[in-house]
């Protein structure tokens, strides 16, 4: 039954929305970040926003090591979406954590000692066995031209991933 | 890969090359996929939107009108008729209800398309330092900025978690051209045959498509997901000058005739012990037929022939 198994999951997939966003290098994303962190996160919480509209998800990372920029220790990033009772609300294109997940993020400084995610999803990476690998099944990617030498977002080694934000 | 599997993957294969491809739903997790109800009590089967003037934004400054383009995608997925047919298969209206000065987003029961008309931070930013909005984290919605970088357009849906059904959708589009690094995008309304636009050449040339961009965008609005067909609305890469998605797809017809079809009621995917991505009808007896005839050689197995 297992092969039958197998030909039924070709057709029973679970896709997910997309935004449309142009292919881009982690050095590219280094440079437009305000901060550049390895870390983990510690809780991540869904809350409607004050304006009784949007469904925010304030993520807690605990920092691990700054790559560039210099937040604190424990770093409050909002991310849009999420579900509150019987309410969610999907922004496509944009990173979903877990808590005690271990990631790379690129920030960008929201004000009031916040943080956002640069460029959504292509903003994230989670490390999985000393791999950092991007969440991009929510994005459309256009095609674009990158400077020779540098690397679009896509999955590589952390220690890669290191050295390309640091030498940006 | 065993030969009853084979089998199976090239019985598939040419269902999928059939006259019915299949098409991808978004999901509302654990089995449920999103859409728009039907309404409470048999009338029109509707569903309004609402445009942020557009004509004040930079979207397709050089020319075509934006409005067209937005209510030309629209209209696009509510004129969908089958090959060999110009009558329409669903009767879902997506129905134009005015221009506004109105710029929010989120779930205020008003489904919005919005063109942000420049960046919310950076040197290019259009709000004003200081303004209250920034500790707010509504500059997007309240100025009408783009505030999520280098994506080009991007849809936003609430839907209810025990059953799928929608309840907002917005669409946001980044004409802030002029944003920090290339941010934001040259929208353009120009249509084919015209040179795509580069950094020489801004004017009479296709840049990101309104159209285009607007088509695949109310493909979600919808509750569809990305196709893996390379020729559909709904796939999942696009480039600079493409116009491409303006015409609706097979796929794209065949999900939107399937999901909201004329004189029939919207579609589900059921229960959350079902599973939320669907395909055509005439691929999935195909599919079911091709298990059949591989389950009938494999007599040992230990299974049952699907009704």
């Amino acid at each position: 039954m297992r092969w039958a198994l197998a030909v039924l999951s070709l057709w029973v997939a679970s896709p997910a929305m997309a935004a449309v966003a142009p292919e881009v290098s982690v050095e590219e994303l280094a440079r437009d970040a305000d901060a550049v962190v390895r870390g983990t996160v510690t809780s991540a919480t869904p809350r409607w926003a004050p304006d009784g509209r949007h469904i925010r998800t304030r993520v807690s990372l605990r920092r691990l090591s700054t790559w560039r920029g210099a937040p604190a220790s424990e770093i409050a990033v909002d991310v849009p979406g999420g579900t509150v009772g019987d309410v969610a609300q999907v922004v496509s294109g944009a990173p979903s954590f877990q808590d005690g997940e271990e990631v790379v993020v690129f920030l960008r400084a929201a004000g009031a000692g916040r943080w956002r995610v640069l460029g959504l999803a292509l903003g994230k990476f989670r490390v999985e066995g000393g791999v950092a690998v991007p969440q991009l099944a929510g994005l459309r990617l256009e095609r674009a031209p990158l400077r020779s030498s540098e690397r679009r977002v896509e999955s590589m080694p952390v220690d890669e991933l290191e050295r390309r934000v640091r030498a940006r | 890969m065993t030969p009853p599997l084979a089998l199976a993957v090239a019985a598939l294969l040419a269902a999928g090359a059939g006259q019915v491809p299949a098409y991808e739903r978004s999901s509302a997790g654990e089995g449920l996929c999103q859409y728009w109800p039907d309404p409470a009590s048999p009338s029109v089967r509707s569903v309004s939107y609402e445009v942020g003037d557009p004509r004040a934004t930079p979207a397709c400054r050089s020319g075509g009108d934006p409005l067209d383009a937005i209510r030309s995608a629209f209209d696009a997925w509510s004129a969908a008729s089958r090959a060999g047919t110009s009558v329409p298969c669903t009767d879902m209206q997506l129905s134009f209800q005015s221009v506004t000065t109105g710029t929010a987003t989120g779930a205020d029961g008003k489904n919005r398309i919005a063109i942000r008309r420049g960046p919310c931070s950076g040197s290019h930013s259009i709000v004003p330092p200081g303004a209250p909005c920034i500790a707010a984290g509504t500059c997007a919605d309240d100025l009408g900025c783009w505030d999520h970088d280098r994506l080009v357009a991007l849809t936003t849906i609430t839907y209810r978690v025990s059953t799928g059904a929608i309840l907002d959708a917005d669409v946001e589009v980044n004409a802030a051209e002029g944003g920090d690094d290339g941010e934001g995008f040259l929208v353009t309304c120009v249509d084919p045959p015209a040179p795509v636009c580069s950094e020489e050449r801004r004017t009479g040339c296709i840049g990101m498509d309104l159209r285009n961009v607007m088509t695949h965008e109310v493909g979600h609005f919808l509750g569809l997901a990305h196709s893996d067909l390379r020729a559909s609305t709904m796939f999942a890469a696009t480039t600079q000058g493409d116009t491409g998605k303006r015409v609706l797809s097979a796929d794209a017809v065949e999900g939107m005739c399937d999901i909201y079809p004329a004189g029939g009621t919207v579609k589900t995917c059921g229960s959350r012990a079902e599973g939320c991505s669907t395909v055509g009808a005439k691929d999935t007896w195909l599919g079911l037929a091709a298990l059949a005839l591989l389950l009938r050689r494999r007599p040992r197995q230990h299974t049952t022939t699907p009704a």
